[in-house]
């Protein structure tokens, strides 16, 4: 099958003394030692930026992932240690994303781009990667979809998060994540197909 | 088979892993066939997206404000308006009962700066300060004065206060001690420009704050609209009135219809001073907060004085000298690298080292590091678990091992980023099989490995 041909990557980074941070920072952060929040943050930022790709837009990266640490030192005394600390903190970040999408559509920069005219290239086969310009399309399309459904979208089929877990996460049921996936899918399908630059992925090849 | 496919199924053939069953269903039925299609398009559109981050400047800034805020207490959860309410009747309730017996205030704020910025070039270089005695503060668009750190991004507009501060940009590091200001106008808010050899600073005001990284942009404005074009590197927009943040990259030409929100701001002379070479960004702070009062801190032969300061360097090799009060001068050298803080210490005198086995030296730890690179291709299998189930899975995950003083795995764990639990089961597994060099002690190790879909 093709995903076997694919030459994905592993790369392995410089390995680190584990004791810089662990279970005594977060008891730490607890107990309201100001150090322990930046060792956390200093720790976990990376990740929690990569959780928030695609479930909050670009430009509200920055806020966004200020306002899950803001929540993470806030609400961090009732981090109980029933799970580890990296799985609450995923629960956090996707919840303020949530959250924040809320916050944020009520006012949005009025800027108008000038985007330069380009002759849009066709995919090439080999070339999965999308152009700068679909890129920044299907984002937009992502973002038109109700907070709910992108959710769950973007864990299942862009972070490969199973159904069950995601349920966990959002307090709710495995049906209703289906449910909502489904008509996730079916809804980025259409806008999709609508949209003049994106459509020729759905034409049927003989 | 009667009914239509099931969303998964229809995922399942569009992936192509079907079976005979449902090959036959969709070769029969017009409908399903449109339906795999469809979900053939979505799966190469989501597959193909590239994640994005923030960069470090953008990381750095974050962690500023949030330490910011979590010094002077963190944000109240409750509603905006009983914010205002509840200060206010407590305000009237105290004034009704002190307003008799009312005193003189004494208020304990910096000297007024001087200002000291004046209109010139088309980009904008950031200044960071990379060192800030205790008492260095910075005014605040309500006029407020907070306090001003080692690492902290000051932007040209902001009104600076303190006994000692240094500031690097890219061309020129400023220096000065007694009152000192890169602007006097409290009310700037947009900080765009560039310092130069010569000591010159654009200053623009307005709502809207522009702030970049090793880029170069110009602001122009006409008399119906502002435009903001980005030759190089990218520029963070922050849009003052409605908290909206947005990253322009280059090249890009942005243009606002009401050109009213940008006003050209007041500006003065600068006084340069030519100072140590600037650090490159992202420069690393170094945490003091560990030494006792009146420790004299050196590095690279340069003196900074007596703690409590803080203080930022370019990472990199750099040799320290501490002396504490009465005590002999320590001296050695730190490898200070990009991103956290490096926590800069007393070493223990001799009776209070720990008599625990010894930490593992740099070399070790390399010789660790190139074995499990030697053993990538059994980690990548576990990978590639992941990829089967969700062709774009990517991400970053520590490994954390307690490796045994022989080098054998004893214990392993997966933290980070989720991913499937079939992967996390065999790296695990796979984990514990890898022979790595001896460390000469029991050590548990934290092994970052990022995980890339390859081309297909």
């Amino acid at each position: 099958m093709l995903w076997l041909d694919t030459e994905a990557s592993v790369t392995v980074q410089a390995p680190r003394m584990r004791h810089a941070v662990g279970a005594s920072v977060v008891d730490r952060a607890k107990a309201g030692d100001t150090s322990a929040f930046r060792e956390l943050y200093a720790a976990h930022h990376r990740q929690v930026a990569r959780q928030l790709a695609f479930l909050v837009p670009r430009a509200d990266l920055e806020d966004v992932l200020q306002d899950v640490f803001i929540e993470v030192f806030r609400s961090i005394r009732r981090f109980e240690g029933k799970s580890a600390f990296t799985t609450w903190l995923y629960r956090v970040t996707v919840h303020v994303a949530m959250k924040s999408r809320r916050k944020h559509t009520r006012a949005r920069l009025d800027i108008v781009e000038d985007v330069p005219e380009q002759v849009d290239e066709k995919p090439r086969p080999d070339d999965v990667s999308l152009s700068s310009e679909r890129q920044a399309r299907v984002e937009a399309l992502l973002q038109q979809l109700s907070e709910k459904k992108r959710t769950v979208l973007v864990m299942h089929d862009l972070q490969g998060i199973d159904a069950h877990v995601i349920a966990e996460v959002l307090d709710t049921n495995v049906l209703t994540v289906r449910t909502r996936l489904f008509y996730a899918r079916r809804e980025l399908e259409a806008l999709a197909k609508g949209d003049p630059a994106l459509a020729e992925y759905f034409e049927e090849k003989p | 088979m009667s009914a239509h496919l099931t969303d998964e199924q229809r995922d399942e053939v569009a992936r192509g892993r079907s079976d005979a069953t449902l090959d036959a269903h969709v070769a029969a039925c017009a409908e399903c066939r449109a339906g795999v299609a469809d979900a053939k398009g979505r799966l190469k559109l989501l597959g193909g997206l590239t994640p994005y981050t923030l960069n470090d400047m953008a990381f750095r800034r974050v962690e500023a404000r949030l330490m910011e805020q979590v010094e002077e207490g963190l944000p109240s959860p409750w509603p905006a308006w009983l914010k205002v309410v509840v200060p206010l009747v407590a305000a009237a309730a105290v004034l009704v009962v002190v307003a008799p017996w009312k005193q003189e205030a004494k208020v304990d704020l910096p000297a007024s700066p001087v200002a000291v910025v004046r209109p010139a070039p088309k980009a904008f270089t950031p200044m960071v300060a990379t060192f800030a005695s205790a008492d260095a503060r910075r005014r605040g668009d309500d006029g407020a004065w907070s306090p001003v750190r080692a690492g902290t991004e000051v932007s040209g507009g902001i009104a600076l206060s303190a006994s000692r501060l240094i500031l690097s940009g890219a061309q020129l590091t400023l220096s000065a001690e007694g009152d000192f200001a890169t602007a006097g106008q409290a009310q700037v808010v947009l900080g765009a420009g560039v310092l130069a050899a010569s000591g010159e600073a654009e200053v623009l005001a307005g709502t809207r704050r522009m702030t970049g990284v090793e880029c170069v942009f110009r602001v122009e404005r006409t008399a119906a609209e502002v435009v903001l074009e980005v030759a190089s590197g990218d520029v963070l927009v922050f849009d003052e009135s409605s908290a909206q943040r947005r990253s322009v990259k280059s090249p890009a030409r942005l243009r606002w219809a009401d050109g009213t929100a940008l006003d050209q701001g007041v500006s003065e002379t600068l006084v340069a001073f030519e100072g140590p070479k600037a650090p490159k960004a992202p420069v690393v702070t170094l945490d003091l907060s560990g030494l006792p009062d009146g420790t004299q801190v050196s590095i690279d032969g340069q003196g900074f004085g007596e703690t409590p300061f803080t203080l930022a360097f370019e990472p990199g090799r750099h040799r320290v000298a501490l002396t504490p009060r009465g005590q002999p001068t320590q001296e050695r050298f730190i490898d200070l690298v990009g991103g956290a803080p490096f926590l800069l210490g007393l070493a223990p005198m001799e009776s209070d080292r720990d008599v625990e086995a010894p930490e593992p030296d740099a070399a070790a730890l390399a010789r660790v590091l190139e074995d499990l690179r030697r053993q990538t291709p059994k980690l990548r299998a576990c990978y590639e678990k992941w990829l089967k189930a969700n062709p774009s899975a990517s991400g970053q995950i520590d490994l954390v091992l307690v490796v045994t003083a022989k080098g054998s795995v004893k214990r392993a764990q997966v933290k980070g980023d989720p991913i499937s639990p079939e992967s996390a089961a065999c790296l695990k597994t796979t984990a514990k099989s890898l022979v790595l060099s001896p460390l000469g002690s029991e050590q548990e190790l934290e092994v970052p490995l990022v995980l890339t879909p390859g081309k297909r």
